[in-house]
């Protein structure tokens, strides 16, 4: 199955929410939608849904129009949508019987999610009674109730513990070897980065960037290298030694408390001109790697750029 | 229809699982089980007399004479009028020793009768529907009309059969008895204003509730609106219908299993209901519920917050309390075929009520019923397919309260 969304463009009177979002997601994929509050993340898979009609542009699935009644998706919300005052076990049935499936069979299914998410305890209590973390991994069954081929989910992540969290990762995760197509959005970027084959970072209602993240993180990082101190005193003549290479344009200490080095910007030399310098020069390095920044960083970068 | 079905199941069963539901059936069907085995109650426990609610002792009456009245056909006389549950007696005493004997409870009330046509009446509390002093002024316009046909040396029977001549009549009603109809009428509009109202805003919040905790996102995305609003409706409808039926039906079983220990005429004539008229009651019911489920849905569909319910539903709960007061005041006036009221009577909201009433109390030809019934029918076709769109658009209308305009943009069809 190949999900592709084309060029789609949405406004709500006079502001206009999205702007020309293109991406492509294939089966057994994760795709993360990036972005700050109010970017856009939310409309664009709530256009997905076929909650509204986007002003321009198309959602195919496998070349045709997505019809979402017709197909198996499993969609969860942002703000959850779940009965209060409804048992458990009872409004699982019941999503999983609107979708089509039989009662006993929506019946099996519940018990068997139930069991994975270790929930089968509250199988007959009101939805309203449990945590909010509890209710959101119900929320999580319910969506995948119905054995879905696509996997819709809306900041999963939000108010999880880590153990929670670590569970809903594990269940994501199935649901990628599975085959299933996976699309979340998210601005926690720590989880994105863990499973997610591709990302698009929407800023402004508009793709800031999008594609596999080792190729992002590739273009990203060229020439730029991180150099690892022996300690956070030697610090600051390391970066001065650095910043009198010849080939080197900038140097910048990293800014992590916890961690002594200099990030260093390649002017025309490559990393090995570097990896050189320092050895000739017998500088108290204990090594010196390609810089890779942190999904963050380029979330930051790319939005505050924008904006 | 799948769906249909698993929305109407889903509603249905909530609804008739809800503790309201329960508790306000089993508090109806009791009390209306102990209402009509009152009588029973009263003959098997009560004796032949059955209970006496209120005072258990006589009351008791002084009748001081200084007329020229005879002391014992005086005596007589009030007895007669004053036979149930009074004790009435003659005394010597005068008018300030009767008012002590009054006041220090001794006696309940006194009459000093100082002429055939002048009495004082001493008693201590006047009752809210007290009728002593009229049944005095008749007990002396009786003794009066007696002395004064003794005394024009008329016999005793002559006197006895004057005095006690009756009337018969007969009446022969060509149209409706509106003093007949008029009771059960009243009630059966009480029941269906209450049962329609309910059910309504029950509709309304439910759908309310649903988009505020945002189910309709998910459910919208797995269903047809019209899936979700009909199943809803329709489920909702059926556990209130069962609730009238199961309502009704224990007070007409209960009356016709107890109608021989009931001697009330008031029960006696609210169980008098013609079939028809229960049969017409069922179907104004269903189509008012449905007129006003959909209406309430529509309202309860454009709410954010469960806050707003209530100032977004106040539209069609006026329209709804238009037509109750229209069949109120159509029924008091007594003019249910005038013709504002037989215009109303074709108007989808006022009609399962006004209708109802023509039915009941006056003469409506066949033909406006059907007519009125049609026009109810279609609407409810048409306010279901627009609600279903409200309903449709409703799922993203978030934030501030729609405005009309907002409202009307939703009316035309949405594709997805």
């Amino acid at each position: 199955m190949k999900l592709e969304v084309i060029d789609i463009s949405k406004s709500f009177g006079e502001k206009q929410v999205l702007n020309g979002i293109n991406f492509t997601v294939s089966s057994g994929e994760a795709l993360g939608l990036l972005g700050r509050n109010g970017a856009g993340k939310t409309t664009t898979i709530r256009i997905i849904m076929q909650l509204f009609p986007p002003n321009s542009g198309e959602v195919l699935l496998d070349g045709k129009p997505i019809d979402i009644r017709s197909i198996n998706i499993g969609y969860m919300p942002e703000e959850r949508g779940l009965y209060p005052k409804k048992k458990v076990l009872e409004q699982l049935v019941y999503f999983a019987e609107l979708k089509g499936a039989s009662k006993a069979e929506a019946v099996a299914r519940a018990d068997k999610l139930l069991e994975r998410l270790d929930m089968t305890e509250y199988r007959g209590v009101k939805l309203e009674t449990l945590s909010k973390g509890n209710q959101q991994k119900i929320q999580l069954i319910a969506t995948l109730m119905c054995d879905p081929d696509i996997v819709i989910l809306d900041e999963p992540f939000s108010g999880l513990d880590p153990v929670n969290a670590m569970l809903l990762k594990d269940v994501v995760r199935e649901c990628i070897d599975e085959g299933k197509i996976v699309i979340f959005s998210s601005h926690q970027m720590n989880y994105i980065e863990e499973f997610c084959n591709h990302i698009v970072i929407i800023n402004d209602g508009q793709i800031a960037v999008s594609g596999a993240i080792t190729d992002i993180k590739h273009s990203y990082t060229k020439n730029k290298a991180s150099v690892f101190a022996e300690n956070k005193g030697a610090v600051a003549d390391l970066k001065k030694l650095i910043g009198g290479f010849g080939f080197v344009s900038e140097t910048e200490e990293i800014a992590d408390e916890n961690t002594a080095g200099v990030i260093v910007t390649l002017g025309d030399g490559g990393i090995s001109d570097l990896m050189k310098a320092l050895a000739d020069a017998g500088a108290p390095v204990r090594g010196v790697t390609a810089y890779e920044p942190s999904l963050a960083e380029i979330f930051v970068d790319y939005t505050e750029a924008e904006s | 229809m799948k769906q249909f079905f698993t929305v109407f199941k889903f509603e249905l069963i909530g609804q008739l699982k809800s503790k309201t539901f329960i508790v306000i059936t089993a508090i109806l069907v009791v009390g209306i089980l102990f209402a009509v085995n009152l009588g029973r109650i009263e003959k098997v426990f009560g004796g032949e007399d059955g209970f006496n609610f209120g005072k258990d002792e006589d009351t008791v009456m002084l009748i001081k004479n200084e007329s020229e009245f005879n002391d014992d056909e005086l005596l007589a006389t009030f007895k007669t009028m004053f036979s149930d549950g009074y004790k009435v007696s003659l005394t010597d005493k005068t008018q300030d020793q009767l008012k002590k004997t009054v006041k220090s409870g001794d006696a309940d009330s006194a009459v000093v009768i100082k002429a055939p046509l002048e009495y004082t009446y001493i008693v201590d509390t006047v009752g809210m529907y007290d009728a002593d002093e009229q049944i005095i002024n008749q007990a002396m316009i009786t003794s009066y009309r007696y002395l004064a046909m003794a005394q024009s040396g008329m016999s005793e029977e002559d006197i006895a059969a004057v005095l006690g001549a009756t009337v018969d009549s007969d009446v022969i009603v060509t149209g409706k008895d509106q003093t007949q109809s008029f009771l059960y009428t009243y009630i059966i509009i009480m029941i269906l204003y209450m049962v329609l109202l309910l059910y309504g805003q029950f509709v309304a919040s439910s759908v309310a509730s649903e988009k505020s905790t945002r189910c309709m996102e998910v459910l919208i995305t797995s269903s047809k609106p019209m899936n979700l609003m009909f199943g809803k409706v329709l489920g909702s409808g059926c556990a209130g219908l069962l609730q009238l039926v199961l309502i009704l039906g224990t007070a007409v079983v209960g009356f016709r299993f107890n109608e021989k220990y009931i001697d009330n005429e008031m029960l006696k004539s609210l169980f008098g209901v013609p079939t028809s008229v229960a049969v017409y009651t069922v179907v104004f019911f269903i189509l008012g519920y449905f007129i006003y489920a959909f209406m309430y849905g529509a309202a309860g569909s454009l709410v954010s917050r469960v806050e707003d319910l209530s100032t977004l539903i106040m539209p069609v709960t006026f329209l709804f309390m238009a037509a109750f007061l229209a069949s109120v005041f159509g029924m008091t006036g007594g003019s249910v075929d005038g013709t504002l009221y037989t215009v109303l009577s074709f108007l989808p909201t006022f009609a399962p009520l006004v209708m109802l009433v023509r039915v009941c109390m006056g003469s409506v030809p066949t033909w406006q019923i059907a007519v009125s019934i049609a026009i109810q029918a279609v609407s409810v076709g048409v306010l279901g397919v627009l609600c279903a769109r409200i309903y449709r658009a409703g799922v993203l209308l978030y934030g501030n309260k729609p405005k009309l305009e907002d409202v009307l943009k939703i009316l035309k069809p949405v594709n997805t």
